[in-house]
């Protein structure tokens, strides 16, 4: 029980550490620290790849959309206010930006829905060890997820994602999407719905 | 599948993402205790949940640091990191330089005439004389526009104006039409209601007329009647008095017939 509270108090100890020094990082790129920005970068390029990957199911495209996403937060940085979450707003630009790129594809192009998209290395050799079998079995579980997403509509993603990948609360995707409170709801279910369908016919 | 379970397999993914009402989570569980169609939905939809939120993160490809080119060229930006002091000067500055600037502007001159092309600066005759024939020129147009407009509302004016003549023309003759229309039916009317009471009048006459010689003949009848009764009753009486004297033997009382 000791330990429990002494870790919680680290725990968020770190946390209220590590929001300061995102708040100073933020307040140095605001006043044109290049390096200062790219700690940021250093601190969100996975949760932002991981947004574009399951968004455009692309590895290449969410690569390039990363990069634009986070040069476009740069070019922004000084129209970001400090009182609302650093992680909240690039959230929203890196969704826009994503549902920006979804809408520019030419119609009738699909990606495949079977395309294996998540990075895993094939064991060479015949006996593998445990944790191989492992990365091979996450990566098929991405592959299957980022292949249901498929059948949502990118506005349906979007919640998705920050309900389910970012553990956010209605409330605050609501705020971030800039939606009425029902229609998050909504989207959620009729998202949450297709998916239970793709997911468990495979089950 | 009943519409029960069509109602509660709604509430399912509500129930696990903890969005229910607590009225609405009992009745949604005593329902999954009796019903295994909607167990199985649940238990899909839990999976469809655990596999969401077990999915892990992708490692990235690369690293997405951003690499400026370019020298800090975005003149806001430059401002926002003078210190306050520099930030106040340099807003002065930019106003006086806008003000002294939109003056120049204003009183700048580009001419073209016979001899070329004449950048100058300040006031030119020319075209202050030029800007008073344009007023003037306007002010004309502007004139025979109000005329032109004054002339087309006279034009409408009058057209309406035949055209209520032309109506109350039609009414007049409507109305004559009715009135001698009237009068021939009031003329007749009084001509057959003059007939119709002549005649009854005459029929009334005749009637009384008749009525009252019938009288007259009745009294007369009856006058003559009772002349004839009081005659009859005058001789019995004499003849009574006659015999009585003569039972008497007085002979003072004398008949006159």
């Amino acid at each position: 029980m000791v330990e429990r509270a002494i870790q919680d108090r680290i725990g968020i100890w770190a946390q209220s550490s590590g929001q300061k020094q995102e708040d100073s990082w933020v307040k140095a790129s605001q006043n044109g620290d290049t390096l200062a920005f790219n700690r940021l970068v250093l601190k969100w390029e996975k949760t932002v790849f991981n947004i574009a990957l399951r968004m455009l199911r692309e590895r290449e495209e969410a690569a390039e959309a990363t990069q634009e996403i986070f040069f476009r937060a740069y070019r922004n940085i000084d129209r970001f206010r400090q009182k609302s979450r650093f992680s909240a707003w690039i959230y929203r630009i890196a969704l826009n930006h994503c549902i920006s790129r979804i809408r520019q594809r030419p119609p009738g192009i699909h990606l495949s829905l079977d395309e294996q998209k998540c990075a895993v290395n094939p064991p060479k050799q015949l006996h593998v060890t445990e944790t191989q079998l492992d990365q091979v079995m996450r990566s098929e579980e991405c592959d299957r997820v980022l292949g249901a997403l498929a059948y949502l509509t990118p506005e349906q993603r979007a919640v998705i994602e920050l309900k389910f990948f970012q553990g956010m609360t209605f409330e605050d995707i609501a705020g971030i999407l800039e939606i009425p409170l029902s229609t998050t709801k909504s989207r959620l279910y009729s998202g949450l719905g297709i998916l239970k369908v793709h997911l468990a016919e495979k089950t | 599948m009943t519409s029960e379970c069509k109602e509660q397999q709604d509430k399912i993914a509500r129930f696990l993402i903890g969005d229910l009402t607590e009225a609405e989570r009992r009745s949604l569980e005593d329902h999954l205790t009796v019903c295994a169609v909607c167990r199985s939905e649940k238990e899909s939809y839990a999976g469809t949940l655990d596999l969401l939120q077990s999915s892990r993160d992708e490692p990235v490809p690369r690293h997405f640091f951003i690499h400026p080119d370019e020298p800090e060229s975005n003149p806001w930006r430059l401002y926002r990191r003078m210190k306050p002091r520099w930030q106040w000067i340099t807003a002065a500055a930019a106003v006086l330089f806008l003000l002294v600037g939109m003056a120049a502007v204003s009183r700048l001159q580009f001419r073209s005439d016979a001899d070329g092309w004449t950048v100058a600066f300040g006031n030119d005759t020319r075209i202050d004389a030029l800007e008073e024939e344009i007023s003037k020129l306007s002010n004309e147009r502007n004139l025979y526009a109000t005329t032109a407009q004054l002339l087309e509302m006279r034009s409408g004016f009058e057209s309406i104006l035949a055209d209520m003549s032309r109506q109350q023309q039609l009414l007049l003759t409507a109305l004559e039409l009715q009135d001698s229309k009237q009068t021939g039916q009031l003329v007749s009317a009084e001509a057959r209601w003059r007939k119709d009471t002549g005649e009854i009048l005459t029929a009334l006459y005749q009637n009384v007329s008749g009525y009252r010689a019938q009288d007259l003949e009745n009294i007369g009848s009856r006058f003559n009647s009772l002349e004839m009764n009081q005659a009859v009753q005058a001789r019995q009486t004499n003849a009574i008095l006659t015999a009585l004297m003569q039972e008497s033997g007085s002979g003072f009382i004398k008949t006159e017939n």
